[in-house]
Formats: structure tokens, sequence, C-alpha cells
């Protein structure tokens, strides 16, 4: 072991591994359940989930940034409106005509939302703008450019200490490719709560919702997850740390040599933390959903009596088939049969009716009953 | 508790116990996999290395290989989900290779177009704490 904690018993037998993957919740929230058959989710049925969740804080900078090179005046100095304005050179500047209008094209400036960053790499501030400025006439000859320049906005820093002749500044893409995978459990609120639902994603509103064939009014408790080493990107937060925060406990982080899986990057990554609640799977089961236009059940396995809360295993319950018979096209949906905190179970039912050309379920798919701890 | 670890929230609620083995579910990995149906035209087969498996049982019971998105809608080839296998200790076969059908369903020659590209979520159950 190169890394992380071991714990082992009496006898030397390992009881925990925080080598062993593990998923840590990141996020919880409450939202009132839609009515599977009558509405669309709005309002206190939509739950919005914290961008802190989608990894936009790992966002880095494409491997490439673009030089650009600080303006130096050979006549009169620009003229800046504030201190958020910087002046760089135009790289190339050419003329083109058109049905008998003259064109200017200029180049050289900054991708605007890129980080304009000094060479070293210190970030400096976003480009908000980038306009030509110090031309003369009504710029459309190539020489009315001679003293011209771009005129960069960034967002809101002061960046006046940067205005020094022939600095070299680099404006950089941000690389946006990195996502987590959120892990989404459920639980009714209401002890008494009988009936079956599932779960609604929006990722274009960034909310969640609760579909409940039983009707509209219950509420429904949803607790977010990711894996340990998503959740570990996390750094523009803390409100990930839903048990407590890293003044006291453990955490484990691997050596930069580590992969998480074999496709993924050699990276230092979270494998283990203490300020938060761990899933803990007590039911796990594959299942591929039964034949549409049939209702089904399938068992979960059994649950020991228990007042610890037991939450549910979402993500799956997106999926669908198409029952292709027209007019119905009923979509098929595995849902979560909730019976009692001790009786779950999954129930393969139609929702309303809604066109689409093919299934998303093609294959087995987790389903999961989970505790999170004493406390939740 | 005698030895082990335990973990509690800042309420003093109880998150870990190691004298309870703690069970995990948890996704692995995310891969996307292009191959044909007839190995004429290029690869049928793609193997993934898969730590930890040590046979169709154990990969039968511990692991979920979910097809991700739709099944897709093509006039040209007949979506069809791959055969995934054990193949030996840490290593798992996809297989897409199959017959060929042509636009009316009928069975047919396979070509050069007869390739599929599909992306898998592989989960591991079960595993300890």
């Amino acid at each position: 072991m190169s890394y992380g904690i071991e714990v082992f018993d009496s006898v030397g037998a390992t009881v925990f591994n925080s080598n062993m993957p593990i998923e840590l919740a990141a996020f919880n929230g409450t939202v009132v359940g839609t009515d599977e058959f009558s509405s669309a989710p709005s309002g206190t049925q939509l739950l919005t989930l914290p961008d802190y969740l989608f990894g936009d804080d790992q966002h880095g900078y494409t491997v490439a940034g673009e030089d650009h090179t600080v303006f130096q005046p050979t006549s009169s100095y620009p003229t800046y409106s504030n201190n958020k304005q910087i002046a760089f050179d135009i790289t190339n500047i050419t003329q083109v005509s058109f049905s008998g209008l003259n064109f200017v094209v200029a180049e050289g400036a900054p991708i605007i939302g890129s980080m304009l960053r000094t060479t070293s790499g210190t970030d400096i501030d976003t480009v908000a703008s980038a306009t030509l400025a110090g031309f003369t006439g009504d710029g459309s000859l190539v020489s009315h450019y001679t003293n011209a320049y771009w005129l960069i906005e960034v967002t809101s820093a002061n960046i006046s200490s940067h205005r020094v002749d022939n600095a070299t500044k680099v404006s950089h893409r941000y690389d946006d490719s990195f996502k987590t995978d959120m892990i989404y459990y459920a639980r009714p609120v209401s002890s008494s709560y009988s009936g079956r639902f599932r779960l609604e994603i929006s990722s274009t509103n960034r909310t969640a919702a609760i579909y409940d064939a039983t009707g509209g009014n219950n509420s429904f408790e949803i607790m977010v997850a990711m894996k340990a080493s998503d959740y570990g990107s996390i750094t523009s937060s803390t409100a990930h740390q839903l048990a407590g925060n890293m003044s006291y406990g453990l955490r484990a982080v691997t050596a930069a040599d580590q992969k998480y899986s074999a496709n993924s990057t050699a990276e230092p990554h979270l494998t283990f933390e203490s300020a938060t609640y761990i899933s803990k799977a007590f039911l796990t089961k594959g299942y591929s959903g039964g034949t549409t236009g049939t209702n089904s059940t399938q068992s979960l396995g059994s649950l020991s009596t228990s007042s610890n809360k037991r939450w549910c295993r979402m993500n799956s319950t997106i999926r669908y088939k198409v029952q292709n018979v027209s007019p119905t096209n009923f979509l098929w949906y595995v849902y979560y049969q909730w019976n009692s905190n001790n009786s779950i179970s999954l129930s393969w039912r139609h929702g309303a009716t809604f066109f689409v050309l093919s299934s998303t379920m093609n294959s087995k798919a987790p389903y999961a009953v989970v505790e999170f701890g004493d406390g939740v | 508790m005698a030895y082990g670890y335990q973990q509690y929230d800042s309420n003093g609620d109880e998150i870990v116990n190691s004298s309870t083995p703690v069970l995990t579910i948890v996704k692995y990995d995310t891969i996307t996999i292009t191959l044909y149906k007839n190995a004429a035209f290029g690869n049928t087969t793609y193997n993934y290395s898969l730590p930890g498996v040590t046979s169709q049982a154990d990969l039968d019971d511990n692991y979920i290989i979910e097809e991700a998105g739709g099944g897709g809608f093509s006039l040209f080839v007949t979506n069809s989900s791959y055969g995934i296998t054990f193949v030996s200790n840490g290593v798992i076969q996809f297989n897409g290779s199959g017959g060929c059908s042509d636009i009316f369903g009928n069975p047919g020659q396979c070509t050069a177009l007869d390739v599929q590209t599909k992306t898998y979520n592989i989960y591991t159950i079960g595993e300890t704490v």
C-alpha cells in the first residue's frame, strides 16, 4: 500500500482500506414530487443543483495559449477610460474589397471569455471585450492603422500595472472537458409514504425532479454523491462537506502517478474524506427492465428492519423503453416501489405518452438501496 | 470498539464502523468502443483491462456493464448490443461481430457500413470499504 489509510483487525485482516473505490455525498436537498400523469415540474418541484457539483471549478486551460504584446506607441499613448483596459499590438492587418466596399481585417485579439495570464502562468482576468482603437479616418483603409491597437477590457480586475510596453501576455481558452459523474439518491420525506417514483434530470437547467405515480404532493429528499476522485476535485466550495469539515478528521489522497481507472489520467486524487457521508450499499442489482406493455415487479432483496434512513439510487430510472404501439407511445420506466423504509423493490410500469424513436435501456443498469449514516 | 475504524459526523452520528463491512457500488469507468460486425472491415472485438475481475461468474455478479445513451436509429446498421465476456484475470472482451441485414431488415452481406460505436459505463458492486 503506497498511500492512503488501512485499518486491520486483531488478527491482521483488513477492515478498512481507503484505496477501495467509494462514493461520497456532496449535496442534499428537498423537492416536491411531480404527478407522473398530469404535469411537468416547476417551482418547488425542481431542485436546483449547485454549480460546484458539475466540476466547473476544475476547468483548466487549453494546452496552447496565444501570446499578445503590449502595445508600444510610436506617437500618442493609448487612451484608456478605466483601469480594466490594456492595449495589444495588432499582429496582422489586411484589406479586402467586396462589392465595391473596403473592409479591413485585423488579427491578434484574444478570444472573448479567455483568461488573460502572465507568461509565468498567473491569472489576470477574463477578456470581456476587444475593440480596435487608435486608427485614423473612418478606418476603412490599412493606412489608417499605423498607430492603431487592440483595446482590451477585462471583466473586473485593475490591470493598469500590466501596461508595460512590449511585455507579453497570454490568453488561454478554457478546457471544459472535465465533468463529474453525479449519483442521485432519493427517498420520501414522510415515513408513511407508499408508492413508486423515478428521477428526472435537466442538464440544461441543472435541476432535479421526482415524478411520483401516487400524485404530486409528496416531498422527497435528494442526495447527490460522486466517486471520491470527483468529490475531491471540488475546490471552489466547502458546501460539499456535509458531515463536518477538514479542520479535523481523515483524508486520503493518492500519489501523482496513480490512476482511478485504466482510462483516467495519472494524477493525485482523493480516495477518502471523513468530512462527508459515504454511500453504503445494502442492496444492489443490475436490471434491464421488463417487457413493454406488461407490468412487472423486480425484487432487490430483503432489508433488515432499521430506523436508519434508506435511499434509492435513482440514475437508472431516467432510462426507458418505448412502447411503439400507435397512438400510445408509452415510455416504460423502472420505478422504485417504496412500501416502507424496510421494504423497497423495483416496479416496471409506463409513464405518460411521449414520442421518441429509440429506447435508452439496452442493457442492465444499476439499482441500489443505500444508507449514508445514522444521522441522514 | 476494541479495534478498527469508526467515523462520526459533526452531530455525533455514526457514519462508518469497520466492524460492519461497508459495501459499495461505484461507477468505475466510461469507455467508447467502435467495432465492425465483420472482421473483413476492421476490429470486431476489444479487450478492456478491468482490474480485479477473476471469472465470468465474478463479472456477472460483481460488475454492471451498462450501455449508455439511446440505441440509435439507422437505416443501414441493425443496432445490437456487444457481447461482453471474461477473457482472463483482469481482462474482459467486448464483441461486436454478428449478422448483417439490408435496409428492409432482411439478412444480407456485411459491408464497411456495418459498424457501431457504443459507450459503456462500468460499475463495480459489492466491494468492501
